[in-house]
């Protein structure tokens, strides 16, 4: 069904250097424009940074202006019109993407930067070995699910067998030189955890906001962070005024609903003081608010970067299916 | 030790001694060893102690939670518990610690014993109200602090600066080192004052330099060598051996290790009218 040819790495190169740079995760995890030679070596599975990176960076200048003018003269930071490819897309990262465009390109307040990458940079995935923090199965795809990429190459000898995901795709792939059709390979199906039964009902999820079950939960969670600002869905941030020698700049940089000043306001009031209140809001943003909101989304791919960076060694979904436990066990009851 | 472990916290909850006790158990679902707290002596059978144990509990504890609360300490949690109620985070009565006799916990990476265990001087808690296993068996360290400090010690100033500048190139301040570490207490963290804002938000080689030179000068005398902050960090900055460079030189200047003597306060945290520096406002040295 989904058309497949068999392209060499030598032609795939050529049709690459006529479209622009290469971005890639780097030996460290991190979205960079790759330097070297040939096509980037990179993992099996996603790397430590989410492609989120590339469209939304952790920080980004939004305006500068000098210092000490009477009449400042704002210089706004304009999107990039680089065209590029890049290199080495999981589907959960792409996924992930699929959902930012409901926040980042809805109208009336268009980000111009997200869309300029959007529009220019072609998503190139790759199928993953995946690892054993890997759940893309509980959201029914799998390691190398062609649909919210361009193209989805699948390593073979002397080359790749490429699927077309995309219109862009389509198109790319028609320059890539001494390209032949294959039938394509058949989908493997996600991992996903033995003991998993389901995802709470969202608006189940709602009702539990006053649960017992949340200070339970919250001895095993310090509210580092890292599981939301590692996440590829996530999208809060700051905005931030910064002096530099001669001017100030303003910048949009990453924050997380984890950390305490996070709903802090002027005055010292804050809403969120519990442990358990932080851990709650990530849940329910994802798994709740989102669905609830916006037709059959939900806030998670199911990458599992949260459940590998935890120091707790802490698990969304066994949360979840916890809560479920409660909740449904609680319903039995009648209470 | 996970029989006698359960036995004693069951018979503190008997007792009444205990509200609740903060533990570790192996999680039923995903098999990892979490932290959990547990309100009833029917729950104690979850749980264990074993070189799995890394995270430091002492940090768990809230003022506010229903006390008194049962801590399970290793040495290195226990020291943390006994500066945080020195630093009146809250009272002793509000903690009845559990110490277990600790032989090292792992890097959860290698499965080898982990770096602070291989210098750990005092394996058993200071704050022991109930104490399980076998004391004697803890051994000994087979490293000094020392032996990781040196080689930054003996630097120069200037090739010291650039190994730190080069050591925290990676920071995203997302502070998961902050929220690890027990010691780190402060009601409001200064990152997250802005005015006037000491620390810029977004990560850059001075804001790094700023945020590490104050976190360590704020763990001055106060930190346990946990190594939570080093573990905790995403990007695998070794961040905490400027602590340990710190403790080295207070142990040195002052003959002050933290955490040890109940009750001892760290020199930079006391006021004596009659301290012998002038620019206290006390006599003049004589
Ligand atoms: S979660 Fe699935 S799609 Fe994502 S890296 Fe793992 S195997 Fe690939
Ligand atoms: S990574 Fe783990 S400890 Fe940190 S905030 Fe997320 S769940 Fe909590
Ligand atoms: S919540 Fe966790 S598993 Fe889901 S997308 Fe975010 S990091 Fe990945
Ligand atoms: S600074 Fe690091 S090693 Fe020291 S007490 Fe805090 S978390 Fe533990
Ligand atoms: S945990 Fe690591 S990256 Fe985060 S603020 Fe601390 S040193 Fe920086």
């Amino acid at each position: 069904m989904a058309d497949c040819k068999k392209v060499t790495e030598k032609a795939l190169l050529e049709a690459i250097g006529n479209t622009g740079p290469i971005f890639a995760p780097d030996s460290d995890g991190h979205w960079e424009k790759f330097q070297g030679s040939g096509l980037p070596r990179v993992g099996t599975v996603r790397p430590k940074r989410p492609l989120r990176d590339l469209f939304t960076p952790p920080a980004r200048e939004i305006a500068r202006w000098k210092k000490h003018l009477s009449q400042p003269q704002l210089e706004p930071n304009l999107p990039s019109t680089e065209h590029g490819i890049v290199w080495g897309v999981r589907p959960c990262d792409a996924r992930a993407l699929k959902w930012l465009d409901e926040i980042f390109l809805a109208p009336p307040h268009v980000d111009v930067h997200y869309k300029a990458r959007r529009d220019n940079l072609l998503l190139l995935g790759l199928a993953c070995e995946p690892n054993d923090t890997c759940n893309c199965g509980l959201f029914d795809y799998g390691p190398d699910d062609p649909t919210e990429v361009d193209l989805m190459l699948h390593p073979v000898d002397d080359g790749f067998l490429a699927v077309v995901g995309s219109e862009k795709g389509r198109q790319f792939l028609e320059g890539v030189a001494d390209a032949a059709d294959e039938s394509a390979p058949a989908l493997r199906d996600g991992p996903k955890p033995t003991w998993w039964t389901g995802f709470p009902e969202p608006a189940a999820l709602m009702d539990a906001f006053e649960h017992k079950v949340w200070d339970e939960l919250q001895a095993g969670c310090m509210n580092c962070g890292a599981c939301t600002l590692y996440c590829p869905t996530c999208q809060c941030f700051t905005i931030v005024d910064e002096a530099y020698k001669n001017e100030v700049r303003r910048l949009r940089v990453i924050d997380t609903c984890q950390h305490e000043a996070f709903t802090r306001m002027a005055g010292g009031h804050n809403p969120r003081t519990k442990f358990s209140s932080r851990l709650r809001q990530r849940i329910l943003h994802k798994f709740s608010y989102i669905p609830e909101r916006y037709d059959d989304k939900i806030g998670c791919t199911g990458c599992g970067r949260c459940i590998e960076l935890c120091a707790l060694r802490r698990n969304v979904f066994a949360d979840l299916n916890e809560i479920k436990r409660q909740i449904s066990e609680e319903a039995s009851c009648g209470t | 030790m996970n029989q006698a472990l359960r036995d004693e916290v069951r018979k503190l909850f008997e007792t009444e001694k205990v509200k609740s006790v903060l533990g570790y158990r192996q999680h039923p679902l995903t098999g990892e060893v979490t932290p959990v707290i547990i309100k009833s002596a029917d729950e104690a059978d979850q749980l264990i102690f074993d070189k799995r144990c890394v995270y430091n509990l002492s940090r768990a504890v809230l003022a506010d939670m229903d006390g008194p609360v049962g801590v399970v300490l290793k040495g290195c949690d226990g020291r943390a518990l006994n500066m945080r109620i020195t630093e009146n985070d809250f009272p002793r009565e509000h903690v009845v610690g559990i110490a277990v006799a600790c032989q090292g916990v792992v890097d959860t990476a290698t499965d080898d014993l982990s770096e602070r265990c291989q210098r750990c001087h005092m394996r058993m808690s200071p704050i022991a109200d109930v104490t399980i296993g076998d004391e004697s068996a803890v051994g000994k360290p087979t490293k000094t602090r020392a032996e990781f400090v040196d080689e930054i010690r003996a630097m120069n100033p200037k090739q010291r600066a650039t190994f730190w500048k080069d050591t925290f190139a990676p920071c995203t301040h997302c502070y998961a080192c902050r929220q690890a570490c027990p010691l780190c207490n402060c009601k409001v963290c200064i990152t997250d004052k802005n005015n006037p804002q000491w620390i810029e938000t977004s990560p850059k080689p001075s804001s790094n330099m700023m945020w590490h030179l104050i976190r360590a000068f704020h763990h001055a005398g106060r930190c346990v060598d946990c190594g939570e902050c080093e573990r905790a960090c995403p990007e695998g900055i070794k961040m905490h051996l400027l602590d340990l460079c710190i403790a080295e030189d207070v142990e040195e200047m002052f003959g002050f290790v933290t955490g040890v003597e109940d009750g001892a306060q760290w020199q930079f945290l006391l006021y004596d009218p009659n301290d012998p520096d002038s620019w206290l406002g006390g006599p003049e040295r004589g």
